[in-house]
Formats: C-alpha cells, sequence, structure tokens
C-alpha cells in the first residue's frame, strides 16, 4: 500500500515537473511593418499561439492571416485576397529551435538573448529562417520577442507590376508573446 | 455649345470614380456594433464544424461577420488592455476565442465567467492543437457583445 501511494506520488511529482517545461500563449502579437515610397504599410495581429518547450528548446508559433488588422480596410483587403490569399491558405506557422537553450537558467530573472532557427511557411511555402531575439524570465512568465525580415519573393507573395516601386520586398516582423506555464 | 454638353457626363463620370476612389481609399474597418450578423451559432455548433472538417467550415464561415452564443470561460487581458472573451462549449477543452475591439473595452470587462453571452465578431479562422496540450480555438477578431439578442 505504501509503496502505491509512494509510486503514485513520483509520478505525480513526475507530471509536475514536465508540466512546468512548457509554456504558452494564444494572444501573442505579431506586426510587420514595410516601408514605401507612398505609404508604410502596418498590420499586427493579437492572437498569436507560440508554445515553448524549456527543456528541448522546440518553439512553435501559429498565426491566422485574417487576424491582421490594418488601418485602412482597402490596405487589409487586398493583403488577404490578392498577397496571402488567406482563403486559400489560412495560416502562418513557425517551427524552430532556440539554439542556445542551455545558456538559459529559467528559475533566475533576467533577459537571455537567444538564437532561432526554424521554418516558417506563409503562403504555403516553406522556408529556413533565422533571428535573434529576447526571452526575459520575470517571476514565472517568459517574455520573449524578436525582430527579424522576411522577404515577400521567398514565399511566392507577388507585387502586382502597377504597384511594384509603392511596395517593399522587405517585411519587417516583431513578435512579442508573454508565455505562461502550461499547467496540464 | 453643343461640344459642352458631350463633355459634361464625362467630368460627372471622372468625378465621382474619383470621390469614390477617395472614400474607397481612406475607408477603414467598421465599428461591428451596427452590422448585422451573416450567421447566428453557438459555441459548440461552430467548434464542432471547425473540428470535423475545416476546409469546409472554412468556407462557411472564414471572413464573415457571426453572431456566437457561449458561457464566458475567461477573461483575458494584456498590457496594452487587449481583451479577448474566451467563449467554451462545456463538453471540451476547445474553444471560441474572441478577440475584442478596442473601443469596446468597458463592456468586455465587465463580463464575468461562466456568464451567457452573444459575441459578434469576424472569424478569421481556427487553431487546430497539435500539441494535445491547448485544446483547439476558434478564433474571432473586432469583436463586440451583442445586445440584442
Amino acid at each position: 500500500m505504501k509503496k502505491i501511494f509512494v509510486i503514485t506520488c513520483l509520478s505525480l511529482a513526475a507530471i509536475a515537473l514536465k508540466a512546468q517545461d512548457k509554456f504558452f500563449t494564444k494572444s501573442g502579437t505579431i506586426k510587420f511593418f514595410s516601408k514605401a515610397p507612398l505609404e508604410n504599410i502596418e498590420a499586427s495581429n493579437k492572437a498569436v499561439t507560440c508554445v515553448f518547450d524549456t527543456k528541448t528548446g522546440a518553439i512553435q508559433f501559429a498565426v491566422l492571416m485574417k487576424g491582421f488588422e490594418f488601418a485602412k480596410a482597402l490596405m487589409q483587403d487586398h493583403f488577404n485576397e490578392n498577397y496571402v490569399e488567406s482563403d486559400k491558405y489560412p495560416r502562418g506557422e513557425f517551427k524552430g529551435q532556440i539554439e542556445n537553450i542551455l545558456a538559459i537558467d529559467f528559475a533566475s530573472d533576467a533577459t537571455y538573448s537567444v538564437d532561432v532557427k526554424g521554418q516558417l511557411t506563409i503562403h504555403g511555402i516553406t522556408k529556413d529562417v533565422r533571428a535573434k531575439g529576447n526571452i526575459v524570465v520575470q517571476g514565472g512568465k517568459l517574455v520573449t520577442s524578436s525582430d527579424f525580415t522576411i522577404l515577400l519573393s521567398d514565399f511566392q507573395i507577388k507585387i502586382p507590376s502597377l504597384v511594384e516601386r509603392n511596395i517593399n520586398n522587405n517585411i519587417s516582423i516583431n513578435v512579442d508573446c508573454t508565455l505562461e506555464p502550461l499547467h496540464s | 455649345m453643343k461640344k459642352r454638353n458631350v463633355f459634361i457626363p464625362f467630368i460627372l463620370f471622372a468625378l465621382s470614380a474619383a470621390v469614390y476612389g477617395f472614400v474607397e481609399y481612406n475607408r477603414t474597418a467598421k465599428d461591428l456594433s451596427q452590422a448585422k450578423a451573416e450567421q447566428t451559432v453557438t459555441a459548440g455548433e461552430i467548434i464542432e464544424s471547425f473540428s470535423n472538417d475545416e476546409v469546409a467550415a472554412n468556407k462557411q464561415y472564414l471572413g464573415q461577420v457571426i453572431a456566437v452564443t457561449g458561457i464566458v470561460s475567461n477573461v483575458e487581458t494584456d498590457h496594452d488592455s487587449h481583451y479577448t472573451i474566451v467563449l467554451r462549449d462545456n463538453a471540451s477543452t476547445s474553444s471560441v476565442r474572441c478577440s475584442m475591439d478596442s473601443t469596446h473595452i468597458a463592456s468586455a470587462a465587465s463580463l464575468s465567467e461562466g456568464t451567457e453571452v452573444t459575441i459578434k465578431g469576424i472569424v478569421t479562422g481556427y487553431n487546430a492543437d497539435e500539441t494535445g496540450l491547448l485544446g483547439s480555438d476558434v478564433q474571432m477578431n473586432r469583436c463586440v457583445i451583442d445586445t440584442k439578442k
């Protein structure tokens, strides 16, 4: 009887420990920005899902393309219909790895700079990307952020020739997610 | 005299096209509190449609103004005071996540867990849970609380 109790306690403790390895959010923010001669293009999405495993360094993001909000409705329509074709490709995804995961001490509050490597899928096209980011360990939460640039041409997002000069092929992306421990 | 008459319709046309173009160019997203919902469903129904067949559900709901009725399971807020109301179907871990319109913060903040509410918003899609830990979500944005039932 005692044995069973000990085993139960140990396995429960193991589950609790395992659960704390993972952090997540469903309300992260991704913004993108593109500087162009005619006007700047800017949009944000505040419903980003992110799961991060502190043990393995595996990190995943998912975002719904229709959830990007622009100041101008026409720009948003064009983004969805002509550029990312969100009816056909509703989701953007990143699956990757924090390479210097061992350098982070999740037990002490501090700011760590990280190198992220992985695969980004937008518009049905998957590309290898690398980015630098920050993880701030703060009272049991992880504030993660990253800035990187992608090229529209890498993801076969075509710019109509009529507006070619008005739209920049370089898009700056800003990711900002506050992750909380996942209790399963 | 006759020549001028010929040009007037063209000038009027060009003018109205310019006005239309200007208005359309500067159009901003509409506040949904005045918009009519294209479909009315319960949280359980919309979650089921998406989990059964995402492609078909995308065709049926994506980008449309939908009124969803469900039980509030969580009211989330972030450092920018952006509110997300989570509606749950009591049968599963899946939920409808409603990202609230920033001009309707007060009504979102007044909601409490366990109350039934109807929320109107634009369906932006479905995040199927691959990890088995988080539960899948139907997402909506620019949400407002639907006061008339």
